[in-house]
């Protein structure tokens, strides 16, 4: 099988880069594989994404040594422009890489660029539009849709193209359970079918690992690639399940469910079926917010029916749902932003106060961040509430001190995540509320960030976080609340809730029985 | 799916550049007038849902703001009311063309007209669209912003408030900027080879709207040059200005657009 | 598409195009104007404005035994319509018929301006020495105004040659007197060489020096002698509404229209934003 794409000593720095973002980089990736690119943030994933197609080192500048040819083409000597019919690029923020408005319009637009005949385009438009189930909305303006939605338009407009390789960065950063596994699922049948050869980079690894049958590992700009057990197997952070197989010394640790079943059957005593499972803790106090019969909507539609719910001290409240169920509404009427349509909020007796009794980290960290440093950027927030203090706690918390004097544009997603929330928690209000935080989220800043609000709730204050990352929910609520067409139909300990759903089902759960969330539960129980 | 409702983007450039072109001959604060009024019933018409549409108001803020700045340069030489009125008859012109190019902007896809532009207008047909779409978005970006700050305590009020706005807004916006152009170049835009995906029909109604329009223009344009007066009405001395029936009757053949029907949503 | 309908439409779309072309042709022939002509009763004297696309001749009646250059011009201006434009202060000629600048600076346009001319009596010109302010026009004179470049009367573009009575037709008849708010072509030149107009002044003796053919002095006919009726309303000078002291029908006419369209704007928008999304 020829090379799809591959990479022979290829050395790239930055423009303004201290060091190689990719080091002498050797890859050959075959024509129809399936590969996910994996390993901490900063260490050249979205770097070698970005140089399949030549936009590294054609559109960034910086200075680029060795030789990446695609589909026979090498890189440097073709503008991205003109590799466009042989590979395709799905950036991580789909939203803003939409050119035209309507759906159907944003699908055919590759095409248009290639000159396709508009009778394979009609075509194309229409099995692309069924393949990711975006039927529904085709008319629909780019701009009304959800996070999603708009994720599966792009991949579309991506496919739609016909490329023979497909490059993703983050493809179901912000899909719910269902829809990610339908995109990979998609993503798989044309890599099977129709010899399509996909790469991937990818932070949550339960979502990708079996679908996969390469891994390429990055660590400081080096690669190395190898078999998915191979590779993720020796990961420090890697799926729940091959993280309880590394800790209770499976091998080879698992990848997925199925696989740790198997593992479990034959390895785990008897006893843990008899052994309950130790909950996160459900330390409630009195409560700090309340809402009843809130109705509320987002631009025309009605989001929130009716919904009651109550936040204690202590809690960490995880609301899921699918995309577009309301979450985000909710915190934002919780945070005293949006005003409700019926029905009242209050939050320690009173109408909420936004950054005094409500906290609300939104979804994009750079829409808060306007400092020179870290350090000054959790001092603005304690300036504004009349605080002198210093920063040191508040960093400390979510343990980035060591970035204290970074400027935060130099920092990863993941970690600008981290100081934004440090930033929104020295308001000290009584709930804090954080908005789907998983886009660009690394496993490293995802424990730290899990820590912190863990720790939060132990120090008696609440929390409530709006997301659809299974793993993120089960390691960290203290309750867990599902809505689903702008009502409540869940609503309890993360054991049962968690347990009972199909979709929202964590690994261990769906390894061990209800109740069973996070592998360190586990390898507890077992030890 | 043919979208047989839309009016082809060649029949509002034809409007755009007939409105513009009879805004340009005259100073006479009855037409001027008159086409803002024009413009604005046609934007109510068949002004699409999309972000960049909704800089609408901005262009009328902008016509506003050129009008008031062309009328205060009279300061620069003898002020009289002769000179007063000329100076603010010369900015009404000017905002005039500004309030049709804001219709303009809102009833089309600065895009889509992209992908029409003739292989050597591309870049700058691309240049201006990206131009249009960065008001909107920066718009939109503000209220976010605003929303963040709040939310953790910051409020954005006065000018020392101001980075905390101006930093993420500004960031953004050359993100999302960066990230579109990542996207068109990665797709191939400009690559050379073209084709149309859903091309427009010429509908009678986008006839009828090209071609009125095109009278009004030449109408006007006769009457320039037969030197017809009543198109600057004199301001030494001050008179009241003049409609002519003819050329009210060319102006009100603009407003075809807003006859024709509206856009259907 | 079938290809009728596309052939049908294509062939109604050229014959828009042509009739929208030939506005613009038939307009200009409608515009040009013929001189005013006005019977002579009184004291007269006759303007002309050369604009350099077309000369407007104007009989004027005077209100005084002599008026300034000035005032001729403000007086033609309320008897026949003409638009003018005065600057530094009111005692220059910036603007005459829709051409020279507007506001104070009567030379914006340098080199072109307003060029001040006397007629001579005989069909000829004389530079005027003074300006517009200074200069006195009695019964009988004629003064003519021409747009071009040229610092004198040397370089200067000179007015047509005409005398006073190929402007100011002398009265055969009291029935043939006209109202001064209607002109009507010159349907002929008068074969009789008789001076009615008894206060007339001018050195020149209508009989005797009747100048060259009329037409070639680039004052366009419109119509045959003793042309049709209409012919009179398609001559009526451009701008038709009259500067008159208050606002005209036209203004009101826009203003209803322009109610309309904005009201006719809000309605839509009102209906349409229920429909849609915010």
């Amino acid at each position: 099988m020829s090379d799809a794409l591959s990479f022979e000593g290829v050395t790239f720095t930055y423009p303004d880069g201290a060091r190689p973002a990719l080091d002498a980089v050797d890859l050959a990736i075959d024509e129809g594989s399936f590969a996910l690119a994996v390993g901490p943030t900063g260490s050249g994933k979205s770097t070698l994404l970005r140089a399949a197609n030549g936009l590294v080192p054609q559109f960034t500048g910086g200075t680029f040594a060795g030789r990446v040819c695609v589909d026979g083409r090498d890189t440097l000597a073709h503008a991205p422009r003109r590799l466009a019919d042989v590979v395709a690029f799905v950036p991580q923020d789909p939203g803003a890489s939409f050119v035209l408005d309507r759906v159907e319009d944003e699908l055919a637009y590759g095409m248009e660029n290639l000159g396709v005949d508009p009778a394979h385009m009609r075509r194309r438009v229409e099995e692309t539009l069924d393949l990711l189930d975006l039927a529904d909305l085709r008319d629909r303006s780019v701009r009304t849709l959800s996070g999603g939605e708009r994720q599966r338009v792009a991949i579309g407009a991506a496919l739609a193209a016909g490329p023979r390789i497909l490059v993703l960065d983050e493809p179901t950063s912000q899909l719910d359970p269902q829809g990610a596994e339908d995109v990979m699922a998609a993503l798989q049948r044309l890599v099977h079918d129709h010899g399509l050869t996909v790469l991937l980079a990818e932070h949550r690894l339960e979502r990708v690992a079996g679908w996969v049958d390469v891994a390429i590992g990055f660590d400081r700009g080096r690669v190395r690639s190898g078999t998915p057990a191979d590779v993720i197997g020796h990961l420090a952070a890697g799926p729940p399940v091959t993280r309880l197989g590394r800790m209770l010394g499976w091998d080879p640790p698992p990848l997925t469910v199925r696989a740790a079943r198997a593992a479990a059957a034959s390895a785990t005593p008897a006893r843990l079926r008899s052994v309950a499972p130790a909950g996160n803790g459900d330390a409630r106090g009195s409560v700090v917010a309340e809402v009843h019969g809130l109705h509320a909507s987002y631009g025309e539609t009605t989001v929130l029916r009716g919904l009651d719910l109550d936040v204690h001290e202590g809690e960490v409240l995880v609301v899921m749902g699918r995309n577009g169920a309301g979450k985000s509404t909710l915190l934002r009427v919780l945070a005293g932003i949006h005003e409700p349509a019926a029905g009242h909020v209050r939050v320690l007796g009173t109408r909420p106060r936004p950054g005094v009794d409500v906290a609300l980290c939104p979804q994009e960290a750079d829409e808060l961040l306007f400092n020179d440093s870290v350090e000054h950027e959790v001092r603005a927030t304690l300036a504004a509430r009349g605080e002198a203090g210093g920063a040191g706690p508040w960093l400390a918390a979510l343990g980035i001190a060591g970035l204290a004097a970074h400027h935060p544009r130099d920092l990863s997603a993941g970690q600008r995540l981290l100081v934004a929330t440090a930033a929104v928690a020295a308001t000290e209000a009584p709930l804090l509320a954080l908005d789907e935080p998983t886009r660009g989220l690394d496993p490293g800043s995802k424990d730290r960030l899990v820590g912190f609000v863990r720790a939060h709730a132990i120090a008696g204050r609440a929390a409530i976080v709006a997301t659809h990352d299974v793993e993120l929910a089960a390691a960290v609520a203290t309750r867990v609340m599902i809505l689903a067409g702008g009502e409540v139909i869940a609503d309890g300990d993360p054991g049962s809730v968690l347990g009972d759903s199909r979709v929202f089902a964590p690994q261990m759960t769906r390894v061990f029985g209800p109740g069973w969330l996070t592998p360190e539960q586990v390898a507890e129980a077992l030890t | 799916m043919i979208d047989r409702r839309s009016v082809h983007p060649m029949a509002w450039i034809a409007w755009a550049t007939s409105a513009g072109f009879v805004a340009f001959l005259t100073t006479d604060p009855v037409y001027l007038l008159l086409l803002w009024a024009v413009s604005w019933f046609v934007y109510a018409s068949h002004r699409v849902d999309a972000d960049h549409a909704r800089s609408f108001r901005l262009f009328l803020t902008g016509a506003a703001v050129a009008v008031a700045l062309r009328t205060a340069l009279v300061f620069f030489g003898t002020v009289n009311a002769a000179n007063t009125t000329f100076s603010f008859l010369e900015g009404l012109r000017l905002g005039t063309i500004l309030v049709i190019f804001g219709t303009f902007n809102a009833v089309t896809d600065p895009f889509g007209l992209v992908r029409m532009a003739p292989r050597h207008f591309h870049e700058p047909a691309l240049a201006a669209a990206l131009a249009l779409s960065i008001a909107p978005r920066t718009v939109a970006g503000v209220g976010r912003v605003r929303d963040a700050q709040r939310m953790r305590g910051i409020r954005i009020r006065g000018a020392r408030a101001l980075p905390a706005l101006a930093v993420p807004v500004l960031e953004r916006g050359m993100e999302e900027a960066h990230t579109l152009a990542e996207s068109m170049d990665s797709r191939g835009h400009g690559a050379g080879r073209r084709s149309r995906y859903r091309p427009q029909p010429w509908t009678g109604r986008a006839l009828l709207i090209a071609v009125t329009a095109v009278g009004a223009a030449a109408t006007f344009l006769a009457a320039s040059v037969g030197g017809w007066a009543v198109l600057h009405p004199q301001s030494s001395p001050i008179v009241w200005p003049e409609a002519d029936p003819l050329l009210l009757a060319a102006v009100g053949l603009l407003a075809t657009p807003g006859l024709v029907g509206r856009r259907e949503a | 598409m079938p290809t009728v309908a596309a052939a049908l439409r294509r062939s109604v779309a050229a014959a828009l195009v042509i009739v929208a072309a030939m506005i613009p042709v038939t307009l200009p022939a409608v515009t040009r104007a013929a001189p005013a002509c006005a019977a002579a009763t009184g004291p007269h004297a006759a303007l002309v404005i050369d604009t350099g696309t077309g000369t407007r001749s104007f009989c004027i009646a005077l209100d005084a035994t002599t008026v300034s250059g000035i005032h001729l011009i403000e007086l033609a201006g309320a008897q026949d319509h003409l638009a003018y434009g005065f600057g530094s202060g009111g005692q220059a000629v910036c603007r005459l018929a829709g051409v020279g600048p507007q506001g104070d600076d009567c030379f914006a346009d340098y080199p072109e301006y307003w060029g001040y001319w006397h007629g001579d009596g005989h069909g000829g010109w004389t530079w005027s020495s003074t300006g517009a302010a200074s200069a006195r026009v009695g019964g009988g004179a004629l003064d003519a105004w021409v747009w071009g470049s040229g610092d004198s009367g040397a370089t200067h573009r000179k007015p047509p040659t005409m005398v006073i009575d190929d402007v100011c037709v002398p009265a055969a008849s009291p029935a043939t007197t006209s109202s001064p708010a209607r002109s009507t072509p010159r349907a002929s030149v008068p074969s009789s060489g008789s001076p009615s107009s008894p206060t007339s002044t001018a050195p020149s003796q209508p009989g005797t020096t009747r100048s060259a053919d009329p037409s070639a002095r680039g004052v366009a006919k419109t119509s045959p002698p003793g042309g049709p009726p209409t012919a009179g309303a398609l001559a009526a000078p451009p701008g038709p509404p009259p500067a008159s002291a208050g606002p005209g029908p036209g203004l009101l006419v826009a203003l209803v229209l322009g109610a309309a369209l904005a009201g006719g704007g809000w309605l839509r928008l009102r209906s349409t934003r229920g429909r849609s999304a915010s």
